[in-house]
């Protein structure tokens, strides 16, 4: 499916007859009368003034917080019941902001240890007392997973190998102690920027190691053939089933599966589009979420301008939509996502009825937004 | 005197308020106001009616004809057909080197992109199908359906430019009748490409074009679309830059592979990064009149718009000091030094295109472009 135009219409049509809703709904959403629990979400952005800030808005896209950042920031890491976000510095990144948005006071600013930077992606354990960052090794070219006691200021308590190159995002299995990451495998230094320096080498992998004593306990590579397929990001439902996305650093020509699923001690499971559309993804995947249900999926594409939507559980692709430069998208609950975009917009879509809607942003200075999305 | 004091007063704040007023004039310069709808969806439908439809009506009028030449080339095989076929190759590659900066549309649905041209071919895909094809002596794989199901990189001009350019390319062709029948195959399929996408244009993407945000489904708003575009006159400069000019020069004088080049057989890879920076050049200045619409620097702040305008020409005078065959003269450290001052020169517009357009406010993505 395609948005339309006047499933947008539909869309804001049905709020008409929602109780308390006025006729001006019709052109902007300022209110979330379509919401049963009132919901935030943060993400990195860049203002129109070229500062970058993290920016906090509830699911109208009204602004509740906001704060500068020193420089271009990834991902945003909400802790799981206290009122922080953690804002983690893009790679090669040199900052991580702890944030109460709820007071506006930064509690905290982390930094790698010499020879180390972040990698833009971090993860709360689930009891929240535990915070773990991917960084590089930055002389040994080795992926690391930094562990911190958040209880103790966020002093650095373990130091693991990320059984990989260039460990992007990860999260917890439900039991609490596994740890899953996605060692994208592409080489870079410092001193080169952001350029990449292994493309004929790289080997990615989808990596399960044990929290408690940083042991590897699973490794999952690609098919030789698909070595530059670079797995980058990854959601985990409840069911612990792993979703991964990809970018391809191969040929133009190629028109390579980038979405699959994981399931411990079972091989990746690649998951295609329809000819056409997994072309129109353009080797790119900038981001996953998955929905309250568990079972279905939503990827940005935004070199594309698409987002495509999976049925994970049967391993099966849905639907697809135009969405000019999406690429955050996080849950919102009640089987809907929400999509921000870098040309400053935010929209909702609904995964029963395949509508999207975009929602009128408050938010000052105007501003593009960053990668990820993370409900709150 | 106090009287006098105080219109002296009155008449010294007036005139400092005057004086105020005057410098604020000046201070607050007059600032372009960022174009409107009107105005995008106006440089949308000039810039398709203008640049791009007649554009690829050139690559389908110059692909037919390439067809009759090498048809007439399989009925007299001389050298003065094998002439007449490399002109109209010729001829067909400089309407798609007009038009390659165009990376979306219709050229994007069935891969015809990498269909028209397969390059860079770095696993010599095309040697590999090509001898194949020609080795099968199948005329069934000629047919349509069966055409239309071989491998992109056999499908389209650099194919034909290995069969009229080959070492005894002549000889081959005689000795081989079928192999003068691939040569007519994909000419007759380059055409039908041509064809069907200045038609599809027409039917299906123009329209996207002209009714925004009117129950079409495509774009939300004029300068959405406005954006692929722009993109279109920005982003082709960093291909042209990194695979027609860095990657065969590499990083040091020894390394340099001119196989790398684009069109290298036929001795046009600088003919090629000509047309391309002429083409983005005509997109971005238009025909030079008052009315022309099709232009990007009608919408942007004048003098802005005139330092890009001058980088425009300055490449161009570059490009034109570089002797031809590049395959040669990038061997020479004159040819190289010349190759490495356009490659920065092209660096140094992109960059200028880039932060202008950010400057006037538009931007041509940011997730899209720089993702991680």
């Amino acid at each position: 499916m395609k948005i339309s135009r006047r499933d947008f219409g539909k869309s804001l049509l049905s709020l008409c007859f929602m109780p308390g809703v006025g006729v001006s709904s019709l052109t902007t959403t300022h209110h979330t009368p379509a919401l049963s629990t009132p919901q935030f979400f943060a993400s990195a952005s860049k203002g129109q003034d070229n500062q970058y800030w993290l920016q906090v808005v509830d699911s109208g896209g009204r602004q509740t917080a906001k704060l500068a950042l020193p420089a271009r920031a990834h991902q945003v890491v909400a802790h799981p019941f206290r009122k922080w976000v953690l804002v983690v510095a893009r790679r090669p990144g040199h900052y991580i902001k702890v944030y109460d948005y709820q007071e506006g006071v930064t509690l905290f600013n982390i930094q790698p240890k010499a020879g180390y930077h972040f990698y833009g992606h971090a993860v709360f354990s689930p009891d929240g007392k535990f915070f773990v960052t991917a960084e590089n090794d930055i002389e040994k070219g080795q992926g690391r997973l930094v562990v911190r006691d958040v209880e103790s200021d966020f002093i650095e308590v373990a130091d693991y190998p990320s059984y990989g190159i260039g460990p992007h995002q990860l999260s917890f299995l439900s039991d609490q102690k596994t740890l899953v990451v996605a060692n994208g495998g592409i080489l870079t230094h410092p001193d080169r920027g952001r350029e990449k320096l292994n493309l004929d080498t790289m080997t990615p992998s989808l990596d399960y190691i044990d929290f408690k004593t940083g042991a590897l306990l699973e490794k999952r590579v690609l098919d030789r053939e698909l070595y530059q397929l670079s797995i980058r990001h990854l959601a985990v439902n409840k069911a612990d089933k792993v979703t991964l996305v990809m970018q391809y650093q191969g040929s133009v020509m190629d028109n390579p599966p980038l979405v699959g699923t994981h399931r411990q001690g079972e091989a990746i499971k690649l998951l295609s589009a329809p000819e056409a559309v997994n072309r129109s993804m353009k080797h790119y995947c900038g981001s996953v979420s998955i929905d309250d249900s568990g079972h279905t999926a939503a990827v940005s594409s935004p070199k594309g301008n698409i987002v495509t939507i999976w049925d994970i559980k049967q391993g099966q692709f849905l639907d697809h939509f135009r969405c000019t430069d999406a690429c955050g998208i996080a849950s919102a609950g009640d089987g809907r996502f929400v999509i921000s975009t870098g040309t400053g917009r935010f929209y909702h879509y609904d995964v029963s009825t395949r509508t999207l809607s975009r929602k009128t942003l408050r938010v000052e200075p105007t501003i593009i937004w960053d990668n990820h999305l993370t409900s709150l | 005197m106090k009287k006098h004091n105080l219109s002296s007063g009155i008449k010294y704040r007036l005139t400092i308020r005057a004086l105020l007023m005057l410098l604020g004039c000046l201070w607050f310069q007059p600032v372009l106001a960022a174009p409107t709808n009107e105005q995008w969806h106006a440089f949308n439908l000039a810039v398709i009616d203008q640049h791009i439809t007649p554009r690829y009506q050139q690559l389908a009028t110059q692909a037919d004809k390439l067809l009759l030449a090498n048809t007439a080339l399989c009925q007299t095989l001389d050298e003065s057909s094998l002439d007449a076929s490399k002109k109209a190759y010729n001829l067909t590659m400089d309407a798609w080197q007009g038009i390659q900066h165009i990376r979306f549309g219709p050229v994007e649905t069935l891969m015809r992109i990498f269909s028209m041209q397969y390059w860079p071919d770095k696993k010599n895909h095309i040697g590999k199908h090509l001898e194949s094809l020609i080795s099968s002596n199948d005329d069934t794989l000629l047919s349509s359906d069966r055409f239309y199901g071989l491998g992109i990189s056999v499908k389209g001009l650099p194919a034909v430019e290995r069969l009229l350019y080959a070492d005894d390319a002549l000889a081959k062709l005689k000795a081989d009748p079928f192999r003068c029948k691939v040569n007519i195959r994909i000419a007759a399929y380059v055409a039908e490409m041509g064809r069907d996408i200045g038609l599809e244009w027409k039917t299906a993407m123009r329209p996207h074009f002209q009714q925004v945000n009117s129950g079409d489904d495509y774009f939300e708003e004029d300068l959405e679309a406005s954006t692929l575009i722009l993109k279109a006159l920005v982003e082709p400069l960093e291909v042209i830059r990194d695979l027609k000019i860095d990657r065969p020069l590499g990083k040091r004088a020894d390394k340099v592979k001119y196989k790398r080049l684009e069109s290298w057989r036929s001795a046009r890879s600088l003919r090629n990064i000509e047309l391309n920076i002429s083409a983005l050049e005509a997109l971005y200045m238009g025909d030079g009149s008052n009315k022309d619409l099709a232009n990007v620097q009608h919408l942007l702040e004048e003098n802005d718009a005139k330092r890009i305008a001058h980088q425009f020409k300055a490449l161009e005078l570059q490009l034109e000091k570089i002797p031809s065959p590049l395959k040669e003269s990038i061997k020479t450290e004159e040819g190289r030094k010349a190759l490495l001052l356009a490659s920065d020169m092209i660096t140094r517009l992109h960059e200028n295109l880039e932060t202008t357009l950010a400057a006037n406010g538009i931007h041509l993505g940011f997730n899209s472009r720089d993702g991680d």
